[in-house]
């Protein structure tokens, strides 16, 4: 099962953000589905999507959806099991407390992760570009943050594990703000958008509605919630997960595709050493060529189908990548490329 | 092999049972139904007389499990078991509830999902209702499927729409918001290796029954795998037992000698001579098999040649 880490302040939207996946996942996309694997879970997550989306009123901060299990699966194949890990339940209130009671439990949890969504509401951005009181707050709690991720461990930890940096309430931010949303993002991040730092890195504005305004735990929603989360790009962060997912089982089955070449080689060489050889110099090596003959088409078997794994998992790949956006900006080694 | 109906309570699941046993129970001309529980077997014949007099069942009260033969001009053939559930199970969670573990155990043992859709409800149903309704039966197919894709065969699920006797025509029931809101899981089965799917419109009513064989035959149809899978391991233990026996002269000497003091063992000769009919029984039954699956094909492309059904 793949560990996905969570991290973000409590009023992050990290709730919400996870009511309105599973809401919006159950049906998916083009194929892909996620469903919850435990019916008590699917309950909860159903209860809550309610309670925003007819009872109009958002959670009140004591729901912590701090554990869940999912199931991902491509046209009823199911390709990936992900647990959802929010660290200290979504209970944080500044990254102070990360770095001064937490430490070890959070390079610990960081280093079993296989993938980081790390959580950053819209209004901290709103706050930071119009340079109001908590502004400074807000930029010193998220350098605290940032000296997390440079310690070698969780840096090396990062580079091998897809990140996304879930920008939640993006629905607050005027046409003006929108576009600096991604430069604000690299700033307040600087290790992962290092140029070298062989992390891959996804940004994306998510949102459950329209002018929902910052929301207040417990409080009544104003503005409209998406009938369908699948408008407010709630699906690319697992989507991100999964895409890489799919590109390391790529990797790992064409590694194998090159060991079975090899031996197939070795087979091919060593029937062509028995051929040239005498009937007693094959006794005395005991060199038959008809079961070499056997290995050698058992092993051209293993590769046909070894490359009809990997042509479907390819095929996979292509459909999850037309998935992703206009509004995602992906970064490899501090660059910005496309899927 | 298990068929399980699906469907939130007034679906017509149990009237459709009722309708079903009322065409096929018995008939030993061409395919039929058989039961060997008289008292579930006069039960459905009530339903079905109470429906031929505009009497409809209540909701299911209780879970019901019924062990149906299927029959092709009086021979038995394949055995199979019909599980009704309390309606109200769907929309429990299993933690709290037997009846909602039981639902789940269920599915997750099916070899054959159908799955009820309530053609009064399915042409009004707001948004709201559509959520309210079918996101738990939305959860359910897929946690099924999902762990039943290993196994490299497809799953049948049929998308059965009642009461297609109040309307006219069945547009306004295959273009109706409750069959679209499971559009992308009927597309899914589409595109999927380990499904396949059936759309039917069904009617039980007192003015006839109509379409009410076609779920069960592509249930069976598809389902059947299991079935053949167990006549085929039966006839491999077969085999290795006849392989076992060392039929000669010396064990024909033994158990001679048993026999002379009152025993009764067999000899290897006999065992594997009872053996290979046993083997020779199976392999008819396969070879039944194959022809019932070949008729069974024919059958189910009919009813997609005329409209009955759509399959995907």
């Amino acid at each position: 099962m793949k560990q996905l880490s969570i991290i973000g302040l409590s009023k992050a939207g990290k709730t919400c953000y996870i009511y309105a996946m599973a809401k919006s996942m159950l049906k998916g996309y083009d194929g892909i589905n996620i469903i919850a694997l435990d019916d008590d879970l699917r309950d909860q997550l159903n209860d809550g999507w309610r309670q925003i989306r007819r009872g109009m009123h958002w959670p009140d901060g004591t729901d912590h959806v701090t554990t869940c299990e999912f199931d991902c699966s491509l046209n009823l194949h199911p390709i990936m099991e992900f647990c959802w890990n929010d660290f200290k339940g979504g209970t944080l209130t500044s990254m102070n407390e990360i770095d001064k009671k937490y430490k070890k439990e959070f390079q610990e949890y960081l280093g079993g992760s296989d993938g980081l969504l790390l959580f950053v509401p819209a209004d901290n951005i709103q706050d930071i570009l119009r340079e109001t009181e908590d502004a400074e707050d807000i930029l010193d709690d998220l350098d605290v943050l940032n000296e997390l991720f440079m310690n070698p461990q969780n840096r090396s930890t990062l580079a091998q594990i897809p990140v996304t940096v879930v920008v939640t309430k993006a629905d607050l931010l005027t046409d003006q703000e929108k576009p600096f949303v991604y430069e604000i993002i690299q700033m307040l991040f600087k290790p992962l958008f290092e140029v070298g730092n062989n992390m891959h890195t996804l940004v994306v504005p998510v949102s459950i509605g329209e002018n929902l305004g910052r929301g207040n735990q417990g409080q009544e929603i104003q503005g409209t919630v998406f009938q369908n989360p699948e408008d407010g790009n709630i699906h690319i962060p697992i989507v991100f997960n999964l895409y890489h997912f799919l590109k390391d089982c790529i990797a790992v089955e064409k590694r194998h595709l090159g060991d079975i070449d090899a031996e197939t080689q070795r087979r091919v060489a060593k029937l062509r050493a028995a051929e040239s050889h005498n009937g007693i110099q094959r006794w005395w090596n005991g060199e038959d060529r008809d079961e070499i003959r056997r290995e050698i088409h058992s092993n051209e078997d293993l590769q046909k189908r070894k490359k009809e794994e990997i042509r479907n998992l390819e095929l996979q790949l292509n459909k999850i990548s037309s998935l992703f956006t206009q509004d995602c900006k992906y970064f490899i080694n501090g660059n910005l490329v496309s899927f | 092999m298990n068929i399980l109906m699906v469907g939130h309570s007034g679906a017509g699941k149990t009237s459709y049972m009722a309708g079903l046993y009322k065409q096929f129970g018995g008939e030993t001309d061409g395919f039929g139904l058989w039961m060997s529980d008289s008292n579930k077997r006069d039960n459905l014949i009530h339903l079905a007389q109470g429906i031929e007099r505009g009497y409809y069942p209540n909701g299911t009260d209780i879970a019901s499990q019924y062990q149906f033969y299927l029959q092709f001009d009086d021979e038995l053939l394949i055995p199979f078991n019909w599980y009704d559930y309390r309606g109200g199970a769907l929309s429990e969670s299993s933690k709290y509830s037997p009846d909602a573990q039981e639902l789940l155990r269920r599915m997750n043992s099916a070899d054959a999902l159908i799955v009820f859709l309530d053609g009064a409800k399915i042409t009004q149903m707001t948004d709201d209702d559509l959520e309210e309704e079918y996101d738990i039966l939305l959860w359910a197919i897929q946690n099924t499927i999902s762990k039943r894709s290993s196994e490299g065969t497809y799953f049948p699920i049929s998308f059965i729409i009642t009461k297609g006797d109040l309307y006219p025509y069945y547009d306004v029931l295959l273009n109706s918001p409750g069959l679209n809101y499971f559009m992308p899981l009927i597309k899914n089965i589409s595109n999927s290796k380990n499904a396949a799917g059936m759309i039917g419109v069904v009617e039980v009513s007192k003015d006839g029954i109509s379409n009410v064989f076609s779920p069960l035959i592509f249930s069976l149809y598809y389902g059947m795998h299991h079935y053949i899978k167990a006549r085929i391991e039966s006839m491999n233990a077969e085999i290795e037992k006849y392989n076992s026996y060392d039929p000669g002269l010396i064990d024909d000497f033994f158990v001679g000698l048993d026999h002379l003091f009152g025993g009764d063992s067999k000899t290897d000769r006999q065992l594997a001579a009872e053996s290979m009919e046993r083997i020779q029984e199976e392999k008819q039954k396969l070879e039944n098999l194959e022809a019932l699956s070949s008729g069974m094909e024919e059958i189910l492309n009919k009813f997609v040649e005329h409209n009955m059904i759509i399959k995907f």
